[in-house]
């Protein structure tokens, strides 16, 4: 058998191996196969698999569940309107537009920033849900003690919009501009012009790619020794306030510092970060406050739990 | 202006209220005159077979969700760069297979881990320990379910190839398409389909000898 007969044929191997050739191809390449050591043994290498995935393709195929399909009937249609609707006067380009107005509003903004200082005397805390998503309603700055159902806050209503097909809508914006809207279970999150529809808050932490503050913060996320080197900044924060709960074998740990709460959980016998959670202060448009989550888990390693404790639980010494 | 009224197209239900049949191409000169029913009928049309595609590149069933919807808004927003070619599916797929590799590539994305995903977390089996450890006995293989086991070990294996080949076995094994429509949808000529998932077999025979080596005990 020659090189060429090789090098034409060595395509066909796998379907030769899954029997999907044509009679007449099939005979040719089982002729080559039977004279070519190196072809056979490459049908004999590769037929396990080949079995092994014709064997896969019998699984049921993948279908979209009904609540995909709403979702994703509504991305599109939210889509098409986005494209169909005129595109509204920005609201810099309206005040820029309005020198008197704007002049009002920067005027109306400076005395109420002394008006917060001025008769605001301190940051209340709660300790309980109630008591924190009062503290939210009355547009306060909450710190809360101890671990709290924070995922509780997010189902808050504060500001409901009306535009088609998404209603009632509200809309939250980070402090570095990042935005999505929340309608029901749904999340739109902006990314540049664009909207797009996700299923969970999961979603909200993919779509900021940029440099800014908030995007740094989600990204300091994605490794547990940057998040526990942020720990260990906020631990030496005076304003912080660590604290520590050991029950059934979990550590409890949570940090609260200005507009941030860091709670983690770790595991005692396996050293394993078991749930961690940080809380952000967001802000919607109509300047009120609420309590966002995020959620990792990821394996601390041996050196990074020995740095936590000497910094943060110097007298727990048991989760080493 | 493509729409007078948008808020009459929000409402888009293909196959009723006299929407005619039309192919695929025809569906898409449609949607550029304005007519955005004719889209959601490509949606219904094609939204399981992406999905199938995209399911077998990707783990987690929400990133399958998440690379779904983007795909048909990637393809709705570039509907009029598609130059019409009968090939409106092979473009759909290669807009599905850049996703589901955007989302592979995101890795610290990947780490995010559900909050009702930690309640069964411990009962996961690793199908890398599993394979790499010999202390995986056979009983062991017996109480996870072999074929649950070659599956997870199968997908593992196949997350390990080249993004080409990995593609191509896709979408020969799982989503069944011919060498010319594989040829298209990767955009390669259709005499390099074959070679690459020979390699992909030999490769994916390296990678699964563990396993292969456990069944033959």
């Amino acid at each position: 058998m020659t090189m060429k007969a090789c090098k034409q044929l060595y395509p066909f191997l796998a379907a030769y191996a899954g029997g999907e050739l044509t009679p007449s191809r099939h005979a040719q390449v089982a002729a080559h196969v039977h004279g070519c050591e190196r072809c056979a043994d490459c049908v004999s290498t590769i037929m396990p698999v080949v079995q092994t995935l014709a064997a896969e393709s019998t699984l049921p195929r993948w279908q979209a569940s009904p609540a995909f399909r709403e979702r994703l009937d509504l991305a599109i249609h939210a889509e098409i309107a986005q494209r169909t609707h005129p595109r509204r006067l920005s609201l810099w380009r309206a005040l820029l537009a309005r020198p008197l107005a704007t002049t009002g509003l920067a005027g109306a903004t400076v005395a109420l920033a002394l008006t917060l200082v001025l008769f605001i005397p301190s940051r209340p805390t709660a300790d309980t849900l109630d008591d924190a998503i009062k503290a939210i309603q009355r547009c306060d700055t909450v710190h809360v003690t101890g671990y709290t159902n924070l995922s509780g806050f997010v189902d808050e209503k504060h500001r409901l919009l009306n535009p088609p097909r998404v209603d009632p809508l509200e809309i939250w914006w980070s402090k570095d501009g990042h935005a999505w809207m929340r309608a029901g279970d749904r999340v739109l999150v902006r990314n540049g012009s664009q909207w797009r529809l996700r299923s969970s808050f999961k979603g909200a932490q993919k779509t900021p790619t940029g440099t800014g503050p908030f995007a740094a913060h989600l990204n300091e996320l994605a490794s547990p020794e940057n998040y526990l080197r942020k720990l260990r900044g906020l631990a030496r924060d005076r304003e912080t306030r660590p604290t520590s709960v050991r029950r059934g074998g979990v550590l409890k740990l949570t940090i609260v510092a200005g507009d941030r709460q860091e709670m983690i959980e770790v595991d005692a016998h396996t050293k394993r970060l078991r749930r961690a959670e940080t809380t952000i202060v967001m802000r919607d448009l109509a300047g009120r406050r609420q309590l966002d989550h995020f959620t990792y888990d990821q394996p601390i390693p041996s050196h990074v739990l020995n740095d936590m404790n000497s910094v943060l639980q110097p007298q727990d010494q048991s989760i080493r | 202006m493509r729409a007078e009224n948008p808020k009459r197209n929000l409402r888009m239900v293909p196959g009723r209220a006299g929407m005619p049949t039309l192919d695929d191409d025809q569906c898409v000169q449609e949607c550029l005159a304005g007519n955005w029913q004719a889209f959601d009928v490509l949606v219904r049309k094609y939204r399981d077979r992406v999905g199938h595609v995209i399911s077998r590149l990707l783990d987690d069933e929400r990133d399958v969700e998440d690379a779904v919807q983007d795909t048909f808004l990637d393809a709705y927003r570039a509907l009029l760069r598609y130059q019409a070619s009968g090939r409106f599916e092979q473009w759909l797929l290669r807009l599905a297979i850049n996703h589901a590799r955007d989302h592979r590539r995101s890795r610290w994305f990947r780490r995010v881990l559900h909050l009702e995903d930690l309640a069964d977390r411990d009962s996961v089996v690793d199908p890398d320990s599993a394979l790499s450890s010999r202390g995986s006995s056979p009983e062991a293989l017996a109480r996870d379910g072999l074929g649950h086991l070659r599956q997870r070990a199968l997908r593992r294996a196949l997350s390990q190839l080249r993004e080409r080949e990995r593609v191509a076995l896709v979408l020969r094994y799982y989503a069944s398409y011919s060498t010319p429509e594989i040829a298209a949808i990767l955009q390669i000529r259709e005499g390099s389909v074959g070679p690459t998932i020979v390699r992909a077999c030999e490769r994916l025979r390296c990678l699964l000898n563990p396993l292969y080596e456990e069944e033959t005990k």
